[in-house]
């Protein structure tokens, strides 16, 4: 009989177990950056959902949590811990759910296997030469090795998806200004996004419903959300029109096998699917880092050793200081993306480069509306590829970023999307990704609860659950 | 990108290179940036089109100009990596 995932924080003999359990498990896969849980008998506040209350839930390395650490994987951040909570936090531990320790990631959130951490490398719980996945990989990893029910992450490019479905658990790019970015550290501002990672459908709906909501502190946040929303049944697939944008010739096996297996169960259920293209689909890459980057030139300005980041013993002076710090401090893929931004925005550049990945996402974004104009749902895969190999053997920095089309779309557009997993092929966890309309986030949780009662996630053999 | 170009945009980022990666850096930029000219293909589809920089339209991102109190300053003095009385230990400034 497995204990109760409310229960594991409730006494300090309860607690003792929990954490022994954690630290074995996490010995092989690196997930936890940092790892304090302590007891919990906040009840919280008892109008806020319950299904929360005393919830372990683990928070990627870039959000803000008050007197844990906040490195966002980086070197240069490696002692700051946080003096505030994110509004996310905040409205979390107002639920009664209790942080228990910060997830490993790409440096500032950029990369797809948190190899470019400069803290720790997460391997994938179904198979540890692989990756988790990224950036939120320390996140995803640590839900799929059943070491937390939920955890949060963000997504700017896919960082929340990817990694989910490369660990066979759900993940919830929600819509854009859904959940605030106050406490979030910024990676691309007019792309991030607060997500959520959970090993079921109710429980990513239960913490996204107390995240999600308006907020003074953040003026894109929206008001579509409120909190306190009543949980949504599953969707009943015979009423929805569902695109399919089926895989590329290119992608792996394992990918289009999971994309079948959806459509199985949409013929099944007599739902009115019909094959689609996206049109622009195949720019969506170089769109999204022509402007993901050119927003984190910006946003990684403050990173300077002087209103943050450690600083060297000596500098002649404060520009010297500035650059020491920002030479020893960050990292190749993060030096690679600041100077692509920097170089995108200069005069002369611009309208080659950026202001032609503005157009084409006005462009991206149109497609998507005419698109859910005729159908409320679109189903494509996640990622081409399934969790693959850490090191040599895996893809390069190059292939993984125009690996990002899939996920891209969805930030570039501001729809939210999420990662649902579909089975195992060869061993390792596949899924696809469900996309909706703005503001869509329920719906979305509905259709992953329907696909979660008609294909069962399973986890790894390795890392059976302890708690459910 | 030239190596002039590369040297311009790692000052403009201040960023200090060392010769190999400079090098690296070189290789990897000029990959990336050939990859952003496949935009240019979509010219004619997207000339008259408009501009995005925020995925929601008409919305009004600038806050009411007014005050408040921020009432946890000794919170953050208190994180300061040197403090002396409620004072700020920095670096010498020549």
């Amino acid at each position: 009989m497995k204990a109760d995932w409310n229960t594991v924080l409730a006494t300090a003999e309860t607690l003792k177990e929990y954490r022994a359990g954690v630290e074995t498990r996490d010995k092989d896969l690196g997930a936890f950056l940092h790892f304090s849980p302590s007891v919990s008998t906040e009840a919280g506040n008892p109008d806020s959902a319950s299904a929360v209350s005393r919830l372990p839930i683990a928070i990627k390395d870039n959000l803000a949590v008050t007197d844990f650490p906040l490195t966002c994987g980086s070197r240069l951040l490696e002692h700051f811990t946080s003096p505030y909570d994110a509004t996310a936090i905040e409205r979390l531990k107002a639920a009664g759910a209790s942080i228990v320790g910060k997830t490993a990631m790409d440096e500032f959130g950029m990369g797809s296997a948190t190899d470019t951490s400069a803290l720790s490398e997460t391997k994938n719980p179904w198979d540890t030469s692989r990756t988790a996945g990224g950036s939120s990989g320390g996140s995803a990893a640590a839900v799929a090795a059943g070491m937390v029910p939920v955890s949060l992450g963000s997504d700017t490019g896919g960082s929340v998806r990817q990694p989910a479905s490369f660990c066979g658990v759900y993940g919830l790019k929600p819509t854009y200004g859904a959940v605030s970015r106050f406490g979030l550290v910024a990676y691309a501002s007019s792309l991030d996004t607060v997500g959520v990672i959970a090993d079921t459908p109710d429980r990513l709906e239960a913490v996204f419903s107390v995240i999600a909501g308006e907020d003074a502190k953040d003026q894109t946040s929206i008001a579509a959300f409120s909190p306190g929303q009543p949980p949504v049944a599953p969707a009943d697939l015979s009423s929805l029109r569902v695109g399919i944008l089926r895989a590329d010739e290119g992608d792996e096996p394992g990918v289009r096998e999971a994309m079948t297996r959806v459509e199985d169960v949409f013929r099944t259920a007599g739902t009115e699917a019909e094959t689609v293209t996206l049109p622009f689909l195949e720019y969506a890459s170089a769109v999204y880092y022509t402007i993901a980057t050119a927003e984190a030139g910006a946003n990684l300005a403050r990173f300077d050793g002087i209103r943050y980041g450690e600083r060297p013993l000596y500098a002649e002076n404060p520009d010297e200081l500035v650059r020491l710090s920002r030479s020893a401090g960050l990292g190749d893929e993060v030096k690679l993306r600041i100077l692509l931004g920097t170089y995108v925005l200069r005069s002369g550049f611009h309208d080659q480069y950026y202001g032609r990945a503005q157009r084409l996402r006005a462009r991206i974004r149109q497609a998507m509306q005419d698109l859910f104009s005729r159908f409320d749902l679109l189903v494509s895969p996640v990622f081409p590829t399934l969790a693959f190999r850490l090191g040599r053997d895996g893809l390069t920095p190059y292939q993984r970023k125009q690996a990002d089309r899939y996920t891209t779309v969805a930030n570039l557009a501001g729809v939210p999307a999420l990662a649902v997993p579909t089975g195992v092929h060869d061993g390792l966890p596949a899924g696809v990704q469900i996309t909706g309309r703005m503001g869509g986030d329920y719906a979305l949780i509905a259709v992953a609860k329907a696909l979660h009662q008609a294909l069962p996630p399973a986890a790894p053999a390795t890392y059976p659950r302890i708690w459910s | 990108m030239g190596e002039t170009e590369l040297s311009i945009t790692a000052a403009l980022a201040k960023l200090d290179l060392s010769e190999e990666e400079h090098q690296r850096f070189a290789d990897e930029v000029k990959k990336m940036l050939s990859y952003f000219d496949i935009m240019a293909e979509a010219d004619g589809a997207s000339q008259s089109s408009d501009t995005v920089t925020m995925p929601m339209r008409g919305v009004d991102a600038l806050r009411e100009d007014s005050e408040h109190r921020f009432c946890d300053a000794d919170t953050l003095i208190d994180r300061g990596p040197e403090i002396e009385d409620r004072y700020i230990v920095i670096p010498n400034v020549l």
